[in-house]
């Protein structure tokens, strides 16, 4: 099998591009996500070092970018839904899936991106809750603030496959 | 709904009366003891460095008898363990406060003991590891010699050629015998004949020859050994019996922890007392006290000699801010401290923000299930920890968001997710059906965002109406109808648009043109009018951002519902069979709690910041700070601040 079969046989087939899709929903927002909230445990650590009884704010905020690998989850469900692999009474057309392909880079990229600006604004709060853990609502607030993106991504994501044009589907 | 006006409290009182007048402040809790300005009035600050540092050591000394006893205490669990409750004048009268003492000396003497023990087991430990190799040597630890010779024992590196150094000690006239052997090191002992020391210590010298250190001692090392282990089971039992007396001792461990809040209030007396100006024989107090506690203030001060008054704040004065609130609003206060309290003489917004707290938070997280769990712990287990002060407030705010989340989870059809349906048609094998009663917002996301718009619009108008009604509190009604007023008007023309077209559209000309026009009315220059007022006419876009802001509310309550629905997927994965039951009830137990622990916290989050920036941002005046009441010291006892 040459390159060209195996793209067109295999890789543009319409199960390949959604799971493909389906895949990168869950891998880049979720690495993201564990890189965020890594390097946020590793500040929160430090704190503790120094003083324990902050863990309680420290934590809200080391887990706070923990939520786009969630939304990364939240779309990939939706897309096997959608393909029939949970379920079944599915079976897409080529540009169907293609369709969900695109429908899930959206919180793909915005989630890995987002996670991980969201984490460096989480350690800051951290460091910040250190030394003025009364203002722990505005550092929270603040880091909140990044996550707008990845729910407006996630909302995307989820709209264009809850949507999806009935033509690009057929009754299996 | 408001903040409490505060009475500023200047005091004069005796030099004497003044520990007996502090403490009792700080029992009634409702002052606030200011560091007084020493400069200002020119005047020195009392200072109690001796009885202070006396205060101190006596609390250090508490906690740490607490900090030895606490290993042995049954109540470990410090989030559950419910405050003492005690009659503190009753402890310190009726002999129990002096028991306490006693029973902190005991604990302080075992404490000593028991290092004392433990430093003499490590010595006897070394001692039994130094001795080890040299069990078989028969001499005496302390024998170096003979009249004509002279021993010595040492080390040497594993490997060592013993045979070639015995023969080369010997022409040097000295004799080696090997003792042992073990862990890359032989032992040995070295006789050499008086006169050659030198010629033998050289030789040894050059192959890694360490000279033992050794005690000085009569014995020989397995006698040595014998004894030393017969030490350790000894003062190991020693050591025994002191626990057995510390878990005895731990039984009182919550008299000692009264002792240590009473102590520690007898600090915290000195450290307000050290905020007060000396004036010769008597001393000046300044707070801030609600004016509401006035009467309660001047009903204790009465028992004493002393002159004061209460005057209403200045302009130069930063009273303290506490906020008044019922039953159901007081929960929420945290949150808006956990942005800024309110400036003094502002607005308090906690009881329109908590209605719209549980509406919002309900909405993302609308499933009656974790909801019925909320409510369970706030209003059931609460009360039957005794849980108490701040925690009790955090718990029973989600508690009444939890009152939000079962009605919302009723509207939008979530009971731990979809497990109603999913059992139902999984192990049943009943027909498909509509669990929510009015939307389901993975089946009909459209109509779930337009309901979140809409709830946002809401919010957002209620924001507005905030600012207008402080407008109009502070005489400017023309700027309320023009900058909150005509934008109302807008936002109609908008809805009526859709409506009536023909009449909607010349509304909506209108209000802009209106909005245009009055946009500029404070710019002093008339060419900047014009500008100032087309600028002003961009209101619109950042209002349009805030309501779009509201479709996180969406995004959440989908994200919290799709991971039920995929627990309860798998759980009914087999199908009505025992393993299926037990599957389900499994993946339940281990997934719906971390279910709710990530989302309810992006649910609290999320609607934290719409409060906090789509909902304050219209009218919240921040900068207050909040009213911190001399008080005892209630870090293991009850003193019932409700």
């Amino acid at each position: 099998m040459n390159i060209w079969e195996f793209v067109t046989n295999i890789l543009f087939q319409p199960a390949s591009l959604a799971v493909l899709g389906a895949a990168l929903a869950v891998i880049l927002p979720g690495w993201g996500s564990a890189k965020a909230v890594g390097f946020c445990g590793e500040a929160v650590a430090g704190v503790m070092s120094e003083d324990p009884s902050k863990f309680g704010k420290a934590l809200v905020l080391n887990i706070l970018p923990a939520t786009q690998g969630i939304y990364g989850f939240v779309v990939a469900f939706m897309v096997m839904i959608k393909t029939g692999i949970i379920g079944g009474g599915y079976s897409l057309t080529l540009n169907g899936g293609l369709y969900l392909f695109a429908a899930c880079l959206p919180m793909a990229v915005v989630g890995y991106i987002s996670a991980v600006k969201q984490g460096k604004t989480a350690v800051a709060g951290i460091n910040m809750v250190a030394k003025h853990p009364e203002a722990s609502g505005k550092a929270v607030t603040s880091t909140a603030l990044v996550e707008t993106y990845a729910i407006l991504a996630l909302l995307v994501s989820v709209l264009f496959i809850l949507f999806m044009p009935a033509a690009l589907t057929a009754a299996a | 709904m408001s903040i409490a006006p505060m009475k500023k409290l200047s005091l004069f009182a005796a030099g004497d009366d003044c520990d007996a007048i502090v403490s009792g402040l700080m029992k009634l809790r409702c002052i606030e003891i200011v560091t007084a300005d020493a400069e200002k009035e020119a005047l020195p600050a009392c200072e109690y460095p001796g009885e202070k540092a006396d205060a101190e050591a006596s609390v250090a000394r508490i906690r740490s008898a607490v900090a030895a006893l606490e290993k042995y205490s049954v109540r470990k669990f410090a989030l559950l363990k419910p405050k003492i409750t005690v009659d503190r004048d009753a402890f310190a009268s009726d002999g129990s406060s002096e028991r306490a003492w006693e029973t902190v000396g005991k604990v302080e003497e075992n404490l000593k003991e028991t290092s004392r023990i433990e430093d003499e087991i490590r010595a006897a430990e070394d001692l039994l590891r130094v001795a080890e190799p040299w069990y078989d040597d028969t001499l005496p630890l302390d024998f170096e010699g003979t009249a004509t010779t002279s021993f010595v024992r040492g080390s040497l590196p594993g490997g060592t050629d013993i045979g070639a150094l015995t023969e080369a000690l010997a022409e040097r006239f000295s004799y080696l015998t090997e003792t042992s052997s073990g862990g890359g090191t032989v032992y040995v002992g070295v006789y050499t004949l008086n006169g050659y020391s030198d010629a033998a210590a050289k030789l040894l010298a050059s192959v890694g020859f360490v000279k033992a250190a050794l005690p000085k001692s009569p014995k020989t090392a397995s006698a040595l050994s014998r004894e030393a282990s017969s030490k350790v089971s000894r003062l190991g039992k020693e050591k025994e019996k002191l626990t057995e007396e510390l878990r005895t001792l731990a039984l009182e461990i919550d008299d000692l922890r009264v002792l240590c809040d009473i102590e520690s209030t007898v600090l915290e007396t000195f450290r307000n007392r050290e905020k007060m100006l000396s004036a010769g024989p008597v001393n000046y107090l300044t707070g801030w006290a609600p004016a509401e506690k006035q009467e309660k203030v001047e009903k204790f001060l009465s028992g004493f000699a002393c002159a004061y008054g209460f005057e209403d704040p200045t302009e130069e004065d930063d009273p303290p801010v506490l906020l008044k609130n019922n039953a159901f609003a007081k929960n929420f206060e945290w949150v808006v401290g956990m942005y800024s309290y309110p400036k003094y003489g502002s607005y308090d917004p906690t009881f329109i923000m908590a209605i719209f707290f549980c509406i919002l938070f309900g909405m993302m997280f609308a499933d009656a299930g974790y909801g019925l769990l909320f409510i369970l712990v706030a209003f059931v287990g609460v009360p039957a920890l005794k849980i108490k002060g701040k925690l009790k407030k955090n718990i029973t705010m989600f508690g009444w968001c939890g009152i939000s989340c079962v009605i919302m989870g009723i509207l939008f059809g979530g009971f731990f997710g979809d497990l109603p349906y999913e059992i139902a048609t999984k192990m049943f094998g009943a027909p498909e059906f509509k669990q929510a009663i009015w939307i389901d917002p993975v089946k009909d996301p459209l109509s779930f965002l337009i309901v979140s718009l809409g709830v946002g619009a809401a919010h957002l108008i209620a924001g507005m109406a905030v600012k207008f009604y402080i407008l109009c509190r502070e005489g400017h009604v023309l700027d309320a109808i023009l900058d909150i007023g005509l934008w109302w008007v807008l936002f109609g023309s908008v809805a009526l648009v859709a409506l009536v077209p023909n009449v909607g559209i010349w509304v909506l000309v209108g209000a802009a043109l209106a909005v245009i026009l009055t946009g500029g009315r404070r710019e002093k220059n008339w060419l900047m009018k014009p500008i100032k007022g087309f600028l002003s006419l961009y209101g619109l876009i950042n209002y349009c951002s805030d309501l779009l802001s509201y479709s996180r509310i969406l995004a959440l309550g989908l994200a919290s519902s799709i991971i039920a629905m995929v627990l309860n997927i798998i759980g009914t994965m087999p199908g009505n069979t025992v393993a299926g039951w037990a599957l389900l009830i499994a993946v339940g137990i281990v997934g719906h709690p971390i279910n709710i622990a990530l989302n309810a916290l992006g649910a609290f989050v999320h609607t934290s910041r719409l409060q906090y920036i789509e909902f304050f941002g219209k009218f919240y005046e921040d900068g207050g700070r909040e009213f911190v009441p001399a008080t005892e010291i209630g870090e293991f006892t009850d003193i019932d601040d409700e």
